[in-house]
């Protein structure tokens, strides 16, 4: 290790989010789901920002992203595209979700899912799924957090050290703090990504150029690597591939075929998920109406529009069969 | 058997789906194929520029849909 002072910074930011973590409780008693697992419903819209742009600016996007625009060039965009696609989705359901959870008293998904459908086992399935699509997810943080403690270290702490290192601290201040330490470390993580990032941007772009303009960069890749800017070609065969294969099609193509043809796999098994559900869902009994109405009262408050009913709303009935 | 699916029902409601649609749209092929050439536009790639256009499109249609939202629960009140 040539320089202590890497790891001495890292370390230093472990122990300012520890410290952050575990004040976040401010004296609070975590003895209800509700406070632990959502912090007591009370986060306000800065908080909520800076959570959901660390949770979504992970790890990928700080390491594997710039390596596949090393590697691949600006198709590498498309995460600050699909991450505004996210925004819009969180735009229209986030409200909704907010509002079933507070009046129905969900805490997590899979109990909203099971109250929805009036299905325990639904519940559980979605729990089940959930775990499972997020572990992929939490390695990829914790290997990746590990590995920039492996490198801050200059090789002394090892990856399969920093794996549990990393764990420990998380869980520490999350069983203290429950969602609260996630809230504030988040926060406080969001703000020091966004600083860093611009300064490194900054910093790199003057080093490569001499100076803060973009354009002598791009022009200098289009005299040199002109394929860099632009997508990689997607075959109409790997397209069609991917509507007959699920959640099992996203599995094997993770991993046993990694991303065939270079696209996603879980935009191949989002492919077929699609269908299927709304294929089973047509000749399967729906959930009883009263539910759905329960449901639909805050989704779409102004009424719903009954298909096949050339557009005539349907909230007097609606009012007429949940009251 | 009663299928129910929540559509707009109101002229607003409908355009604020079709901004919401057109944006979606505009970030995957085949539109964007039309950008999808190496040619720099005020020394950016013109892909870059385009998902800038994109994430700015976003924003811009939660902030009218939002807007309306208020007008809206504004004068139900």
């Amino acid at each position: 290790m040539t320089s202590p002072w890497p790891l001495l910074i890292t370390l230093t930011y472990v122990a300012i989010a520890m410290v952050i973590g575990l004040r976040a409780r401010g004296g609070r008693r975590m003895n209800s789901l509700e406070e632990w697992g959502v912090a007591g419903r009370s986060m306000g819209p800065v908080t909520l920002y800076l959570l959901i742009a660390a949770g979504s600016v992970s790890a990928y996007t700080f390491m594997g992203a710039p390596g596949w625009a090393y590697a691949k060039g600006v198709a590498v965009f498309y995460v600050a595209v699909y991450l505004a696609y996210l925004a819009l989705v969180a735009w229209y359901f986030g409200p909704k979700v907010w509002q079933f959870g507070e009046q129905f008293g969900h805490v997590t998904q899979a109990s909203a899912i099971a109250d929805r459908y009036q299905s325990p086992a639904l519940g559980a399935l979605a729990a089940l799924v959930m775990s499972i699509g997020s572990i992929a997810y939490a390695v990829l943080q914790t290997v990746g957090s590990a590995y920039i403690l492996f490198v801050m270290s200059g090789g002394t702490i090892p990856v399969w050290l920093g794996v549990p290192l990393v764990l420990a601290c998380i869980a520490v201040y999350l069983f203290v703090s429950g969602q609260r330490a996630i809230g504030r470390t988040n926060a406080f993580q969001g703000v020091l990504m966004l600083i860093v990032a611009w300064a490194v941007g900054l910093w790199a772009l003057h080093s490569a150029t001499g100076g803060l303009s973009f354009a002598p960069l791009f022009e200098r890749l289009l005299a040199e690597h002109g394929e860099f800017l632009t997508l990689p070609r997607a075959s109409r065969l790997g397209v069609m591939a991917g509507i007959v294969a699920g959640f099992l099609v996203t599995v094997a193509f993770t991993t046993l075929w990694p991303h065939p043809l270079g696209v996603h796999a879980g935009f191949w098994g989002l492919m077929l998920n699609l269908p299927v559900f709304v294929a089973v869902s047509l000749v399967t009994a729906p959930t009883s109406p009263e539910v759905v109405e329960r449901f639909f009262r805050i989704a779409a408050p102004r009424g719903l529009t009954r298909l096949g009913s050339g557009g005539k709303t349907v909230a007097a009935d609606t009012a007429a069969h949940g009251g | 058997m009663q299928r129910l699916v929540v559509l707009p029902t109101s002229r607003t409601g409908w355009a604020l789906s079709i901004a919401f649609v057109a944006v979606v749209v505009a970030g995957i092929w085949p539109v964007i194929g039309l950008f999808n050439r190496a040619v720099l536009f005020l020394g950016l790639p013109l892909l870059v520029v385009w998902s800038y256009v994109l994430i700015f499109a976003c924003f811009a249609v939660m902030l009218i849909a939002n807007r309306v939202i208020e007008w809206q629960e504004g004068e139900d009140d």
